[in-house]
């Protein structure tokens, strides 16, 4: 099948910079009240759009590395942006 | 967000605590080699140092077969199984069935054939023992077994595994429910110097792992489960222990025919498979030689994007097919398409390197989730004497068990040239084991042993490929001629793990500060 892996890595990329960008305005992370709750639904809805667009061409394979490389790249934003804060914090 | 009544909390705390605690350690030594167990195939062909081609059923065999059956003794020549090694050489194992102990297993003479037809080795055995005493690719099986059965006898291994894979689900459902914001905190991490840092730390890997989680712990209790009780369960009910039956029944082939008839040929049953498969060949096993009823079933790799292979199955007197059908049942049906996800999605080998290195991640990231479920129990209890034991077991083993890993690889290659690997890879695990309970025991700082073991595990990593190089492995260029990609591959992979381990090792020995175990309240923010 062609470009069998990268059509879900390139999946899981999109969604990364979903994330990412979620990350960056995230409330709780940032102690700020909430705010832009449209911003935030809409890119909760976008992480899962490639996922989804997989799925309905039925590259199943590339579903599952889209999923698991989406929550890798979940994992190390979140762990990025507080070390990025933690930075911007000390003294 | 869920809402639960403070006490229903308490309770799925307790649940998720005491599953970890009592299970957990045993469950981070299962998921670490699991992780490792991703790459056994690529392990075996790496450490091997054979070098075969990269689609070994894709060569004439028929001929070198016939030749090799004139040698084998009659009473060995009822059955044959011809299977794809993962060095790239075929493993041709003539057999007969016989009962030990009670139980059907498989003797016979088994040969490797290397490219061209070559014959490389010869062993006379029960099949199971021939496989368990390969010198060859005795890392990538310890490292398997010790996933899959922790090095404990059939079936209590897979029994333990079973329980540990439903512990591993029971935890992560548990970790849901109790954590009212789970999904609203996962991006918020504390710093590791606190308590509420260390929870933080382990409740966002947990969210961002959760589907992983979910699959790797139901498939990986129902495989276990699935050899150990259900397969030998349903013989011996319904086929009176006879496994060969069973397989006969589910195969939908029953016919019983005993005259005598000759073989069809291999290398066409091989190529038609091929063609019809549209993807390489893994194992044939052919059933009855020489008889009327003569059965030769294929097993070929998934086609490129999918997740699961169909089974071929032909005459094995005139080399028609029969059937193709799935892995459960004649027809294809929804049970056996979720049966046919089971593995793949277990062993994330469906996409080749991808969905291996995706996998080895996801598999890592468990590993810390558990590690540090571990961590923040004991830390919470750490005025506590039998806690802080624990505190040091805990240290010993998530550090340990990685370097010990590493240490039997190297026991692997040094014992290569001797042909001894399979005795002294597993006792230099023990031993490497051993030499790792020293710091836990001694040093008064727990929180620096594991970035300490990290460290000497990452120097060993380093020196495998020396090692392998030193001891007659195959160079680069020798294995890309041979089409062997994983060689080069897996060089690179462990010295970026080593180099991995020893930058983690150097930044946590500076920054950690001296251990500051306190006791923290039993209830946290989570709850």
């Amino acid at each position: 099948m062609m470009l069998l892996g990268w059509l879900g890595l390139s999946g899981a990329l999109v969604s990364a910079a979903c994330i990412a960008i979620l990350a960056t305005i995230d409330p709780r992370r940032r102690g700020v009240a909430r705010a832009r709750p449209g911003l935030r639904r809409l890119l909760i809805a976008a992480i899962f759009m490639p996922g989804l667009a997989l799925g309905a061409a039925g590259r199943w394979s590339d579903v599952l590395i889209w999923v698991g490389a989406a929550a890798i790249f979940g994992w190390a934003i979140a762990a990025l942006a507080n070390m990025r804060r933690k930075r911007h914090h000390s003294p | 967000m869920i809402n639960l009544k403070a006490r229903e909390t308490r309770t799925l705390v307790a649940v998720h605590g005491w599953a970890g605690a009592v299970l957990g350690l045993l469950l981070y030594a299962v998921i670490v080699t699991g992780t490792a167990a991703v790459f056994a195939n690529e392990i075996k062909l790496w450490s091997g140092g054979l070098l075969g081609t990269s689609e070994p059923l894709n060569q004439p065999l028929n001929a070198v077969l016939l030749q090799l059956e004139a040698q084998t003794p009659e009473q060995f020549r009822e059955d044959l199984s011809v299977r794809a090694a993962p060095s790239g050489n075929v493993w041709a194992f003539f057999h007969t069935d016989e009962i030990v102990d009670g139980a059907r297993r498989e003797r016979g003479i088994l040969y490797t054939i290397g490219p061209g037809g070559k014959i490389l080795s010869r062993a006379e055995g029960l099949g199971d023992e021939l496989a368990a005493n390969d010198p060859f690719t005795a890392l990538g099986r310890f490292y398997v077994d010790l996933h899959v059965r922790l090095h404990l006898p059939n079936p209590w291994g897979l029994i333990v595994t079973g329980i540990l894979g439903l512990a591993m689900l029971v935890a992560a459902v548990s970790g849901i429910l109790m954590h009212r914001h789970l999904f609203r905190d996962i991006f918020v991490l504390r710093g590791r110097s606190r308590l509420v840092g260390l929870r933080d730390l382990h409740s966002v890997a947990g969210t961002w792992t959760l589907p992983h989680a979910f699959v790797l712990a139901f498939t990986g209790a129902y495989l276990s489960f699935a050899i150990a009780v259900g397969l030998p369960m349903l013989a011996k009910i319904a086929f009176k222990g006879d496994v060969r039956a069973m397989v006969t029944t589910l195969n939908g082939l029953p016919v019983v025919d005993p005259r005598p008839a000759p073989s069809g040929n291999l290398d066409d049953v091989l190529a038609d498979a091929r063609r019809r498969a549209d993807a390489p060949l893994l194992f044939a096993g052919w059933e009855n030689r020489g008889r009327a009823d003569s059965r030769i079933t294929v097993f070929p790799a998934p086609r490129s994007g999918d997740l699961s292979a169909s089974r071929l199955i032909y005459n094995g007197a005139t080399g028609e097919l029969i059937r193709e059908r799935p892995i459960v049942g004649t027809e294809p049906s929804l049970g056996a398409s979720l049966v046919g996800l089971i593995g793949p999605v277990h062993f994330g080998n469906f996409a080749g390197w991808w969905s291996r290195a995706v996998w080895f991640a996801l598999g890592a990231a468990s590993a810390f989730v558990t590690w540090s479920g571990l961590n923040l129990w004991v830390r919470r209890r750490a005025d506590q004497r039998g806690w802080r034991a624990l505190g040091r077991v805990t240290a010993w083993v998530g550090g340990g068990l990685p370097f010990a890993m590493a240490a039997a690889a190297m026991a692997y290659f040094l014992s290569l040239p001797s042909l001894t690997s399979v005795f002294w890879t597993p006792v230099a695990f023990l031993i490497a084991a051993a030499l790792a309970l020293v710091p836990a025991l001694t040093m008064r700082s727990i929180e620096r042993v594991p970035p300490l073991l990290f460290g000497a595990t990452g120097i060993l990593l380093l020196t495998l490929p020396l090692l392998r190089a030193a001891v007659g492995g195959p160079g680069w260029g020798a294995a890309l001629a041979a089409g062997q990609g994983a060689v080069p591959a897996m060089d690179f992979l462990i010295v970026l793990g080593g180099i991995a381990c020893v930058l983690s090792a150097v930044t946590a020995l500076r920054s950690r500060e001296p251990a500051t175990f306190g006791a923290g309240s039993f209830m946290q923010s989570a709850e």
